[in-house]
């Protein structure tokens, strides 16, 4: 169980290319490695919870509205998230459990600005029992 | 895979292939396109070329790179009436640009107040992920006036002088602002974030005038050898992200509502006179001039800083405005659109754009006068010249002498067109030219365009002292974190001096003047 993660080489921005053994876990290693992206994971604490509804018609859609939804968080209320649990709701709908805190300049050092999680090459798929989802980030 | 084929020393065209409406034209020599003809950027140029009302072709400038969506280094523009607008052509960083700044100070008056400066306007000017702004966090009534006024909104707020405004591409506030098209999310995001850096490849450079390439030129610029220069390059910050991507998604919706065949989702579209693209463009010029309004309050804190330091006051320090071009973004402008082959003005030899014949001093690139004359005027440039919509990402604005939207200053010089390199080489000052206006829709590159993953640029310089290494060549950095400066190194970019060297000889701008850096701030 679980999921595993590679780096596109991709020339100006990041790309990442996932691989899991469930959907949900699909979701929830791109949300982690995206935090970890920003800063180091580690270093955040689970103090404070908070829950996402993800509504979007298509599983790629789905994934980068998820990618997108903790960039806002992070950009407009300055929160990182330790944990990114997700559960299928159906195929329109996921719901999200994050666990993280607030900013703290004394503790965080945050590694990485990302603009948004783009559309381009943008793929949810299943291949022999596996999940598996590619994302490039605008950074 | 798609047939590419060379048409001079300058260009390749990709031919109408597939469901290409119009052929692509990449501007790059050999050299350039060894370095990008195995990655994504072409076939982003076709992918461009199939949506519909794109007119002449998909054009790509001398560092362009693989984006997302459109190529970096991509210009296209469309008919309006059955032409598309597409976020994916302006990209995240809505009117992400550069300024340029000069001064009355030259090398010897900064040099010993080098690493104060740096460090100042390291502690002063807001950088870094996350990093909040030089002005208290925006409200409704701010945001409603700034959307529409842009910097000229930041000058009535204290920073900056109205004679800046001249000199900034469209003054400062691209029309048809929609504040109320701007989401509450954007807002919030952008809230605290006016007058900082942001992170990445944005910076604040302190420069000299390393050499000046047309004299004539650069006294209409205002620059002379050894001048201190500052640049400027961020954008408009989360409040543009969250723009772009909230219509991204109003755009997908769209796309399958008009029918609109879409070869990468990112490229999602709306006809220009739709409500989804009207929608996107009134929000979309509001963001730009967020993002003139963040370069003003920026350049007011530079000058501040050099005040300070160096005890001068604003007279004496000189610190005025070049120019500001941006590089993200979609602007009606009004082009010749028919299909012509490449002419020369009116007084220039055949060959002479193309850099195999010498020009007759003092004409190149100059308009005829009368630029956009009245009905009945024979210029060349008015003649079947219709608005149309021009999508820029990652590609500079490089309008040529006399033309009405170039200021008044640079009547005679053409536009200035601001090309920053990397942090360690160097960084070019060029004008534009009546053949950039014919060809490319009045176009030209953005910067140096990158060569190296961020990643690869991380792992290439384990263990090197990076800033120690920049020291001993004289120039001094400050960063948020040195993960940037690893990623940003001067290798991981094109030699810039090459990239321009191409814009020239392709006709697309004459340069000016070289800028090398002595101080960098990285976001």
């Amino acid at each position: 169980m679980g999921y595993h993660f590679q780096f596109i080489d991709h020339t100006a921005d990041v790309g990442i290319e996932f691989m899991a053994d469930s959907l949900e876990e699909l979701y929830q290693g791109g949300g982690e490695i995206f935090c970890d992206l920003v800063c180091d994971r580690q270093s955040i604490r689970g103090v404070h919870q908070k829950t996402l509804e993800i509504k979007k018609p298509s599983w790629e859609e789905k994934f980068q509205g998820l990618l997108n939804e903790l960039l806002y968080l992070f950009d407009a209320d300055h929160f990182l998230f330790s944990s990114v649990k997700v559960q299928v709701i159906n195929e329109e709908k996921l719901v999200v459990t994050l666990e993280g805190e607030k900013i703290d300049p004394a503790r965080h050092q945050i590694k990485l600005g990302i603009k948004g999680a783009t559309y381009h090459q943008l793929k949810v798929w299943e291949e022999n029992g596996k999940w598996k989802g590619r994302v490039i980030f605008d950074v | 895979m798609f047939d590419v084929e060379r048409i001079d020393d300058c260009r390749i065209r990709i031919p109408k292939q597939g469901k290409m409406r119009v052929e692509g034209i990449v501007y790059v020599d050999e050299i350039l396109y060894k370095g990008i003809k195995d990655d994504m950027c072409l076939q982003q140029v076709a992918n461009v070329a199939t949506l519909p009302g794109i007119l002449k072709a998909s054009l790509a400038m001398p560092d362009i790179h693989w984006g997302y969506g459109f190529p970096i280094g991509g210009v296209a523009a469309f008919d309006l009436d059955n032409g598309i607008v597409s976020p994916g052509g302006v990209g995240y960083d809505i009117n992400c640009g550069v300024r340029l700044l000069k001064s009355h100070l030259s090398l010897d008056q900064v040099k010993p107040e080098l690493k104060n400066l740096v460090n100042h306007l390291y502690q002063k000017i807001p950088s870094g992920v996350g990093s909040s702004g030089l002005h208290p966090p925006l409200s409704e009534s701010d945001y409603k006036k700034l959307f529409v006024q842009g910097a000229e909104w930041a000058v009535g707020c204290g920073f900056g002088q109205k004679e800046d405004l001249k000199h900034l591409e469209a003054e400062g506030a691209l029309p048809g602002a929609d504040p109320d098209g701007v989401s509450a999310r954007a807002k919030k995001r952008g809230a605290d974030q006016l007058g900082t850096l942001g992170s990445g490849n944005h910076f604040l450079e302190i420069d000299f005038v390393s050499q000046i390439f047309d004299e004539e030129k650069a006294a209409f610029l205002g620059l002379f050898p050894n001048q201190i220069c500052v640049t400027i390059h961020c954008g408009s910050r989360g409040v543009g992200h969250q723009t772009c991507d909230d219509h991204l998604g109003i755009m997908l919706q769209a796309s399958k509502k008009y029918g609109i065949d879409l070869p990468d989702p990112q490229l999602c579209c709306a006809p220009i006179g739709s409500e989804e693209g009207r929608r996107y463009l009134s929000a979309m010029a509001a963001v730009a001039n967020f993002a003139f309004a963040n370069r003003q309050v920026i350049a007011h804190q530079v000058r501040k800083v050099f005040g300070h330091l160096l005890k001068m006051n604003d007279k004496d320090l000189g610190m005025e405005v070049v120019y500001d071009v941006c590089h993200n973004i979609a602007k009606f402008e009004n082009h010749r659109v028919s299909e012509s082959p490449r002419t020369c003005l009116p007084g220039l030899r055949p060959g002479f754009f193309r850099g195999d014949s010498p020009s007759p001093e003092g004409v190149e690139g100059e308009a005829p006068s009368g630029f956009a004359g009245g009905e009945g005027d024979a210029s060349p440039y008015n003649r079947e010249e219709k608005k149309v919509l021009v999508h820029r990402k990652g590609a500079t604005r490089a309008f040529p002498p006399g033309h009405p939207e170039t200021p008044e200053a640079y009547q005679k010089s053409g536009q200035p067109v601001l090309i920053p390199g990397d942090m360690g080489r160097y960084s070019y000052v060029l004008v534009g030219t009546g053949q950039a206006f014919d060809e490319v829709f009045g176009s030209s590159c953005h910067g140096a365009g990158r060569v190296m993953s961020r990643n690869k640029a991380l792992k290439s310089i384990q263990g090197r002292p990076i800033i120690k290494e920049l020291e001993e060549q004289g120039i001094i950095i400050k960063a948020d974190s040195f993960r940037t400066i690893g990623e940003e190194i001067p290798e991981a970019y094109k030699d810039v001096a090459h990239v321009v060297e191409v814009v020239e000889k392709g006709g697309l701008a004459r340069i000016v003047a070289q800028l090398k850096p002595l101080g960098v701030v990285k976001g």
